[in-house]
């Protein structure tokens, strides 16, 4: 037991014991801070546990990891080696302190050196003074210093004796380059000034102090808009209330403004209101506004000594009382002619109304229609589209639009449709369209100079819903713009020009255009049909309208025999087919046809032919000889067999050999005579016979 | 010349006084956010009536439409310079007492103290406008009753910050009536009127 206590005591006793006897070094100063390019001056102690084998001059030092210079180094005594390293510019560096021994490095102590600068004098002292909240100041520090550095934010009362800092008033202590007061340590006055000290470990340095009157910097939190409302049969007027923030001194002059936004233009305005400090609350009229339009609005206020406003309260929107639209619809319509027992499809389409300022949310639509010549039988419809169609039979007919809003009916937008089959007098001379840059421009000639109204429509030639079509008024003019982008490029529109006199619709002039080419999509596919020997004509067909891409100015054909020259043939669009001549015969060739346009040409697929060796002239001259003669032969020969006897008879008569005849007296008994010469007819017969035979069988 | 020095003058007075107008109003308002603070933390009763403060000057005057410009002066800077030194001491004490444990309520009086200081500063400056200058300081003022005990002590202060809401109300006014034109000398008694 009381060994135990022994051994307790003697270990408590090591605890006290002198820290230097049981630490290995010391180094000092410890995580100095020093001016950047300034002289480093370290010492490092070794402890006492290392004596005497090793002494100072066993210390080796490094920086960064690499030994300092030994010209550096100083011996101060037998346990302190010292480094003094000049025109030290490192940010931040790691110095350790080693003993080497026998060639050992042992790590003995270490510390950071960090570098900086002394602060510069803080400028631009600026404060707000949120009302009975904080008082904020902020300042500039100049160079970085790099290291900590403290500021200290004083509050000085300004005398006719000087400045004085109240030992009772606080300063306000940063790290960075701003500072609050927190209520209540926000004390009113006009007498202050405000100074900002920057401290660090290289020195201080102190700004002027800046008086600073508070009723300048005061900023009040927004007051708040109770209402924003209208006054029943007041047109064009807001009226607005709001509330006074409760911090705000009392008998204050105050400057407010109000910002209304029109939501419509999204346009804003500011404008001052009266505002007595006094009282809690305030109002105040908005005139000159739009009708039937939302407005959203705000008010910020400030002290009239204060550089500073409140922020702007959170809007409140309200619209202004609405009036009746003041102008007519624009009206228009497509006529699509009767398709079945006499009834016709009428497509009524408007747009809103231009007027400016607006008038208003409309409601909808009223369309009427009358057959012109029975008033009586008029008929009414709405819709909340700006678009209708009508069935009407073929009489004429007067249609009307009206707009309609809470407050009432614009005027009537009318106009005549006319019967069928009605003739409407062409006014219209001429029309011409043409591009710019940026512009699509229609010019036309109108013969009768009175009419002032025209209405141009313009349309895909493709598109078949009249709702699609666009229009647009023209008045006390013979020529329209509009922007190119309002038409596709590529694409053919119908554009055509109406005269409107009254309420009448007179015939329009129509043209077709393109306001940019491309080459057409797809070439023309030949049809080469029966090729001759030397000729072949050449058909195709008009490429889609969807794939011109342009008005197809002419076709080119392109004809090629194999091993052969390429050649071509151009004709005009209307032309669909070309006979090719003077081809060799009997020869493979190839053609394809290039349909162009403005912008270019494209070829269709190539097709192959083969010209024929004879044509039909050649085989009429050669057969037909040829089977003339065959035939004689044959019935030449059928005739020969036929009269084989008559024919050797005639041919190859028997005359009788004169060596086998014998002498005999010529009777010239008369019966011999008689029958001499019946043997003699007989035989005349049997020749004329023979002979008659032969000549049938030749034919 | 003497006109156009005289009417920079008037300009200047009317600006000061505008100024000190404003300055009273918000210095009441937070003497009176002082008084329920003071209140809370000295756990008073805030309708406790406190009997005549002693060494305390006092708002309410007899004949107030009698007295000219500059008498209304003087006894605002006197009153406001007792101020100062009742205040100190009062924080002087609450920190003896209270030390750092109630910031809050030494804050308030921190800045009430200043704010009492800075007016005592405006209305020297105002006084220095009518050539008259203000009187020197008398030294720290009347220390308060030793015999008191803690209690009552607190009541004093109490009573100290009242009167004090009291004379901002009264400085309001007074620098009202030196902003309207009098005839004759520019703070010459105006014709009768009640506070």
């Amino acid at each position: 037991m009381f060994d135990c206590l022994i051994w307790i005591f003697v270990l408590l006793c090591s605890c006290i014991a002198d820290e230097n006897s049981i630490r290995d070094a010391d180094i000092f100063p410890s995580s100095p801070e020093i001016e950047r390019g300034s002289t480093l001056k370290l010492f490092c102690v070794l402890g006492k546990r290392y004596t005497p084998h090793r002494n100072a001059s066993h210390i080796i030092w490094k920086l960064n990891h690499e030994l300092v210079p030994w010209e550096d180094y100083d011996i101060v005594n037998e346990t302190v080696s010292s480094i003094t390293i000049h025109n030290f510019t490192y940010s931040k560096a790691h110095v350790k302190c080693f003993t080497k021994y026998l060639g050992k490095e042992q790590l003995l102590v270490h510390t950071e050196v960090k570098t900086g600068f002394p602060p510069e004098t803080p400028g631009n002292i600026s404060c707000i003074y949120y009302f009975d909240a904080k008082l904020t100041c902020t300042w500039t520090s100049g160079r970085e210093t790099h290291l900590t550095t403290n500021y200290t934010l004083y509050r000085k009362v300004m005398t006719e004796g000087g400045v004085t800092l109240p030992n009772t008033v606080r300063p306000c202590k940063s790290k960075t380059e701003s500072c609050s007061f927190v209520y209540p340590d926000t004390p009113f006055s006009s007498s202050f000034c405000f100074q900002v000290k920057a401290e660090n470990v290289l020195g201080e340095a102190s700004s002027d102090c800046v008086p600073i009157p508070m009723e300048k910097i005061e900023k009040f939190e927004p007051p708040e808009i109770l209402s924003v409302k209208k006054i029943t049969g007041v047109k064009q007027l807001l009226t607005v209330t709001w509330k006074m923030p409760e911090k705000i001194i009392p008998s204050q002059g105050l400057i407010c403004q109000v910002q209304y936004r029109n939501l419509y233009s999204n346009s804003s305005e500011i404008v001052p209101v009266p505002q007595n400090s006094a009282e809690k609350t305030g109002s105040f009229n908005l005139t000159g506004l739009w009708d039937s339009t939302e407005y959203s609005v705000a008010i910020q206020c400030r002290s009239v000594e204060s550089i500073f406003w409140s922020e702007w309260s959170r809007e409140k929107t309200a619209s202004t009382e609405e009036k009746a639209p003041s102008e007519k619809v624009d009206l228009w319509r497509v006529i699509e002619s009767s398709r079945s027992a006499g009834i016709r499809s009428v497509y009524l389409m408007w747009k809103p109304l231009n007027s400016f300022p607006p008038s208003g949310r409309i409601l909808g639509y009223k369309i009427q229609y009358f057959p012109e010549n029975h008033p009586a039988l008029k008929m009414t419809n709405s819709t909340t589209d700006e678009k209708f169609n009508l069935r009407l039979n073929e009489e004429a007919y007067n249609v009307s639009i009206t707009a309609y809003n809470s407050a009432g009916n614009s005027p009537e937008a009318i106009l005549r449709i006319p019967s069928t089959g009605e003739k409407t007098s062409q006014i219209i001379e001429t029309v011409r369209t043409f591009t710019t840059n940026e512009e699509v421009v229609v010019e036309w000639i109108a013969s009768e100079p009175e009419v002032t109204e025209y209405v141009v429509e313009w349309y895909k030639e493709l598109e078949t819903d009249p709702f699609s079509r666009s229009w647009q008024y023209v008045s006390n003019s013979t020529n329209w713009k509009t922007n190119k982008k309002n038409f596709e490029p590529f694409i053919c529109y119908n554009i055509s020009v109406y005269p409107v006199y009254g309420y009448k619709v007179a015939a329009p002039y129509s043209v077709q255009t393109y306001v940019q080419e491309k080459k057409p999509s797809e070439g023309p596919v030949a049809d080469t049909g029966i090729p001759g020997k030397n000729e072949v004509t050449i058909k195709w067909k008009e490429i889609s309208k969807g794939k011109r891409n342009g008005f197809i100015r002419n076709y080119t054909i392109f004809y090629k025999p194999e091993d052969g020259k390429e050649l071509n043939e151009t004709v005009n669009s209307d032309v669909l087919q070309y006979r090719l001549k003077s081809l060799q015969a009997n020869t493979q060739y190839t053609v394809y046809i290039m349909a162009s346009n403005e912008a270019g040409g494209t070829s269709g697929e190539p097709k192959t032919f083969k010209t024929l060796k004879f044509n039909k002239e050649d085989i009429i001259f050669i057969a037909l000889p040829v089977g003339v003669s065959m035939l004689f032969l044959l019935g030449l020969w059928i005739t020969c067999i036929l009269k084989k006897h008559a024919f050797k008879k005639v041919c190859w008569p028997d005359i009788p050999n004169p060596a086998e005849s014998v002498a005999v007296e010529w009777p010239f008994d008369t019966s011999m005579v008689i029958i001499a010469i019946s043997c003699i007819k007989e035989g005349i017969k049997w020749r004329e016979k023979s002979f008659s035979d032969s000549h049938f069988m030749t034919k | 010349m003497a006109a156009a020095d005289s009417s920079s003058a008037a300009l200047r007075r009317r600006d000061l006084c505008s100024r000190g107008i404003r300055l009273a109003g918000k210095m009441r308002s937070d003497v009176i956010d002082l008084l329920d603070t003071y209140v809370e933390r000295q756990g008073l009763d805030a309708s406790a009536s406190v009997a005549v403060v002693e060494g305390v000057p006092m708002a309410a005057v007899e004949h107030w439409d009698e007295q000219t410009g500059t008498q209304r002066l003087l006894e605002n800077l006197a009153a406001y310079r007792a101020f100062r030194a009742l205040l100190a001491q009062m924080l002087e004490e609450q920190q003896e007492q209270l030390g750092e444990a109630d910031a809050a309520l030494g804050q308030a009086l921190a800045a009430v103290l200043l704010q009492v200081s800075a007016f005592a500063y405006h209305l020297e400056e105002l006084l220095r406008l009518e050539s008259r200058g203000p009187p020197s300081e008398e030294g720290a003022g009347p220390p308060p009753p030793s015999h008191l005990g803690l209690f009552e002590r607190k009541l004093w202060g109490l009573g100290v910050l009242r009167e004090l809401a009291q004379w901002a109300v009264r400085s309001a006014r007074d620098l009202r009536q030196l902003t309207k034109p009098s005839p004759g000398s520019s703070l010459a008694p105006s014709p009768a009127e009640s506070p």
